[in-house]
């Protein structure tokens, strides 16, 4: 066995609605990639209104385990379900009546590779690529290819205006940065502009984990700075503190997300780095996406943001799983221990994602 | 606003369109970049400009955008404003035509002038020099690049004697013949869907966007049935020298060649809506109006066996089946057959299912022959009611009509798309042409779309062209699509257009990474960035060493404890690397650098080019996870 492909990818969403009819649609997501290529999701539940969690794989190119993650876990969940089974990842056992119980309580979301054109490139040419393979400022090897997905979402998106100067935003605006080129402007790139249509068109998700590698880590909202949780005022939507922005250790400015928020997405983010840690025992840090450097434009920040923004949004708790360690790339054998350890956490997340929410906030 | 110039002293009068300005929209372009470029139409004044002298401005893709800041400054420099790569003054010549302006300009200079003082005056004049141009005594093509365009460089040059020419490029609509001349293409509704007979406009293929690009050159495509008028004047420039036809004998010898070929209406009709020539001056056009038909006639009065078109279709992947020793080139690329029951059950012998089979795997010397189908005609009938669509090698065509609605054809499961098929007009025999009606006449349509699209990527194999064939449809009608397709439309209506934008993408986007590979001398060009671990006595240093540096931390930057201090990831190339360490003013750093995987290892990782393990004829079709099921 080895890594999929993309065109395995997008067949593989085809195939696993196709045998699970009831239970799983494929969604042709709006945007083709910039190569032409169709980005998919899948809805995997039963066809009722439900509350539900959406997860991203492959916005980075070269991360390659986690699309082969996401469909390995949808298509587990899928298999078990149907023939009401459990299911096992290592030292970590989740019964058939929890599997049952799961899909009474939420359905999900995958996008399983959000940026195929990138994940084409780095198995055909560059295995470092990062980006998307957007050809406005460059193309082939160029470093002037491409935009980093991950800092093109609509929050915080234009990272010079909205950053102290020394807050050293892990971001960049020269399109030749070969890693952090935020983009033309916020939401610029097509593959942004799927995940952004999949969080309006399906306001039932309220839960959102973008799973890249490698650190391995679970981060939570948010990323921009620290998050704190007594004032309301020293917020992204204010402009007044656009100069004090993303210092590291400061008091003049953090990041404001209400108490229970913060209570329930420490909490998820725990679970999600216990049940690893039980399958593979695996240590997974668990602590807001702002560690050492800023981040601006992430997905994670952007789908907690959606709702403050524009309170007809719901609310979407962001996180950011950066899975396995060491290499984007490890051996297959070394992938699929990753794969049954993340299965194991996104599971326990999915299994504990209602209680959270209904006993710390009542959801929006 | 009246402009003039000079060709050869001659004052010629032309007029800058005021307030619009002309870009040339890029395809590849992202495609919201693209619809700014439609929001930024600007109204073009109705007095002075032919809307049908514009037509062939925006089909090959000009947009006329209001005049503001942005296009303003974009005309001052030259260069083409974000979503499009051309950018030009709209002008209107006495004559009426219209043509777009240019900073490029045709000079000659006085032959007495050596080549080097040609150069010394071209660059006095501040224009750039492009290239000699060999038909002409000491002349050139230029780029005016201190004056507004070429009019205005044009004029300037007037007053200086060593220039004798200075004439200006205009683009301008020189018949690039994409409204055929057929007489009877008004007709062709399917084509080009003008409203014409209460139809709904642009309910068509979009046939004439895609002809911009391709109409078919290099593709053979097979159309089976009973019969053909290979001599109307219309199809005889088409037919392939691989037609031929089975004899109405017991063993139904095959005869190669059109002699004495049964002829037929409903073939000449399938025939003509794939194939008939284009610009002939006659009748009407193909979809694939170059490509190259192999008329195959067999059970010319419609009662015959299963083995006989069991035979035509393996004669059509290779004609070595029938005549040895022809070479396997010879074969079609694509078959088409209307041929079968209606709104009836048809079993599919076991000897045509073999055919099939070995036509999709075998065809186009092993990338497989995509096998188009009509699908039955009848209201409501089950599609799976005829096992010979049904069979998954054979794409099972219905029918839709002038206002994008699905029409009398079989619905279900297996129904892959629709392709216009009531009320077209296509030949038929005695030299003459007809309206008909029927998914015999979709299958050939969309096989005519596929040719086109395999006109611009020969390469694609069987699958691929399935997929971007049905990734290319309009989902028309009113009925929801679940995971892309519904029982009556299947996947929508086909669009020739997009089928030949999706094919040529992906053959710039190979060869962008075959170059990457060439450069590269087969070896993967990322070779040379390594991942580093820099560790610091602490996260502060650490951060200081790295905060102005433009290195790449991996996913997120994240400090480690390590050995009493911090450490961190970098992905960097070697000079990188140097260029931190000699930025560092005091302190420790430490790098250590891991060895990246082979490009064996990683190739044998992630086989890129393999089959697809989740493809329906693959052992796997359906991925499984990683959990034990217990």
């Amino acid at each position: 066995m080895a890594y999929m492909n993309v065109a395995e990818i997008e067949t593989a969403t085809e195939a696993l609605a196709g045998a699970y009819p009831t239970f799983c649609q494929r969604i042709e997501l709006p945007h083709l990639s910039h190569e032409g290529r169709r980005i998919s999701a899948l809805r995997i539940g039963r066809p009722a209104s439900l509350p539900a969690a959406l997860f991203l794989g492959g916005l980075h190119a070269r991360e390659w385990v986690p699309p082969d993650l996401l469909i390995a876990l949808g298509a587990d969940l899928l298999e078990a379900s149907a023939r009401h089974t459990g299911l096992r990842y290592g030292g970590r056992y989740f019964t058939a009546a929890e599997i049952g119980t799961l899909f009474d309580r939420l359905a999900i979301y995958l996008v399983p590779c959000g940026n195929p054109d990138g994940r084409h490139y780095t198995q055909t040419g560059n295995p470092m690529w990062r980006k998307n393979r957007n050809p406005t400022h460059g193309s082939g090897n160029s470093s002037c290819c491409g935009v980093d997905l991950n800092r093109n979402f609509p929050f915080l998106w234009d990272h010079v205006a909205k950053f102290a100067p020394d807050a050293d935003v892990r971001t960049s605006d020269n399109p030749c940065d070969a890693q952090v080129f935020r983009g033309d402007g916020p939401a610029s790139e097509p593959e942004t502009l799927n995940v952004i249509r999949l969080l309006d068109d399906r306001p039932e998700i309220r839960w959102m984990i973008d799973i890249h590698s490698h650190v391995p880590a679970v981060y939570h909202v948010w990323g921009s700075d620290e998050p704190q949780t007594t004032n309301p005022a020293m917020s992204f939507k204010n402009p007044a503190f656009d100069a004090v922005r993303g210092r590291k250790g400061d008091i003049a400015y953090k990041e404001f997300i209400p108490e229970p928020d913060l209570a329930s997405v420490k909490s998820l983010a725990t679970t999600v780095a216990k049940a690893v840690r039980d399958a593979r025992n695996e240590d997974y840090d668990v602590s807001p996406s702002f560690e050492l450097y800023p981040t601006s434009g992430t997905s994670d920040d952007y789908a907690y943001s959606r709702h403050i923004t524009d309170s007809s949004k719901s609310k979407v708790l962001g996180f950011t799983i950066e899975c396995g360690r060491g290499t984007f790339q490890p051996t297959w054998a070394e992938a699929q221990n990753i794969i049954r350890e993340m299965s194991a956490g996104l599971i326990a997340f999915l299994l504990a994602a209602p209680d959270s929410t209904s006993r710390t906030s009542p959801v929006a | 606003m009246q402009r003039r110039y000079f060709v050869r002293q001659n004052e010629i009068k032309i007029e800058e369109i005021d307030g619009v300005v002309a870009v040339r929209a890029d395809p590849q372009a992202h495609i919201d970049t693209q619809r700014r470029l439609e929001v930024m139409r600007a109204p073009l004044p109705v007095e002075n400009v032919d809307a049908a002298a514009l037509k062939p401005f925006e089909r090959a893709n000009w947009r006329f955008v209001a005049r503001n800041d942005v296009t303003r400054s974009a005309l001052a420099a030259h260069g083409p404003i974000a979503g499009s790569d051309a950018i030009g003054r709209l002008f209107r010549r006495e004559n009426g035509s219209l043509a777009v302006g240019t900073n490029r300009l045709t000079v000659q200079l006085d032959p007495q002038l050596s080549a080097a003082q040609c150069q010394a005056a071209i660059s006095e004049q501040g224009l750039e020099l492009v290239r000699a141009l060999g038909f002409g005594k000491n002349l050139y093509e230029v780029l005016a690049r201190t004056q507004r365009d070429s009019i205005e460089a044009s004029e300037a040059l007037q007053g200086d004697p060593r220039f004798l020419l200075a004439e200006p490029v205009f683009l301008e609509h020189i018949d690039q013949r994409a409204s055929p001349d057929d007489p009877r293409y008004a007709e062709q509704w399917h084509l080009n869907n003008t409203g014409q007979g209460g139809g709904a406009p642009a309910a068509d293929i979009r046939a004439e966007e895609a002809w911009l690009v391709t109409r078919g050159s290099g593709i053979r495509i097979a159309v089976i049935d009973n019969g053909f008028e290979a001599s109307h004047e219309d199809l005889v420039g088409a037919v392939d020298p691989m037609a031929g036809y089975f004899r109405r004998t017991a063993n139904s010898e095959f005869h190669l060649g059109t002699q004495g070929m049964p002829t037929g209406a409903h073939g000449t009709f399938c025939a003509g809506i794939a194939g008939c020539r284009q610009n002939n001056s006659k009748g009407v056009s193909g979809v694939a109006p170059e490509s190259s038909l192999m008329l195959v006639a067999c059970l010319d009065d419609q009662v015959g066996s299963q083995l006989t078109l069991a035979r035509a279709v393996a004669y059509c992947a290779t004609p070595a089946q029938e005549i040895s020793g022809t070479p396997a080139t010879s074969g079609a690329d694509l078959i088409v057959c209307s041929l079968g029951p209606n709104g009836a059950e048809w079993d599919l012998s076991e000897t045509l299912r073999m055919a099939i089979e070995y036509a999709a795997a075998n065809g186009r010397q092993g990338r497989g022959c995509a096998i188009f189908w009509a699908s039955s005609n009848g209201r409501d009938v089950d599609i799976a009611k005829d096992e010979v669509v049904s069979h998954p090698d054979v794409i099972a065509v219905g029918r839709s009509n002038n206002r994008d609605q699905e029409d009398n054809s079989a619905r279900g499961a297996k129904l892959e798309y629709l392709a216009p098929g009531v009320d077209v007009y296509s030949a038929t025999t005695g030299n003459t042409y007809k309206y008909g009606t029927g998914t015999s006449y979709a299958a050939p349509c969309a096989a005519g779309v596929a040719a086109l699209a395999l006109a611009v990527r020969p390469a694609l194999n069987r699958a691929e062209l399935r997929q971007l064939m049905i990734s290319a449809c309009d989902k028309v009608g009113t009925q929801p699509y679940t995971n892309g397709r519904n029982e009556d439309y299947g996947y929508g209506r086909v669009n020739a257009n997009r089928a030949v934008t999706l094919a040529a993408g992906r053959s710039e986007a190979r060869a962008r990474y075959d170059a990457v590979a060439r450069a590269a001398g087969g070896e993967s060009s990322g070779g040379d960035i390594y991942r580093h671990e820099v560790w610091a006595a602490s996260a502060q240093e650490l951060r200081d060493f790295l905060g102005q540096s433009q290195l790449d931390f991996g996913c997120r930057a994240v400090a480690r404890p390590q050995d009493g201090g911090f450490v961190t990831e970098v992905y960097a190339s070697e000079p990188e690397i140097g260029r931190l360490r000699s930025a560092r003013s005091a302190g420790t750093l430490r790098v250590t650098r891991h060895q990246n995987a082979s490009a064996e290892g990683r190739a044998r990782q992630a086989e890129a080019s393999r089959s697809n393990r989740f493809a329906a004829r693959e052992a796997v079709s359906v991925p499984r996870g990683l959990g034990i099921k217990e």
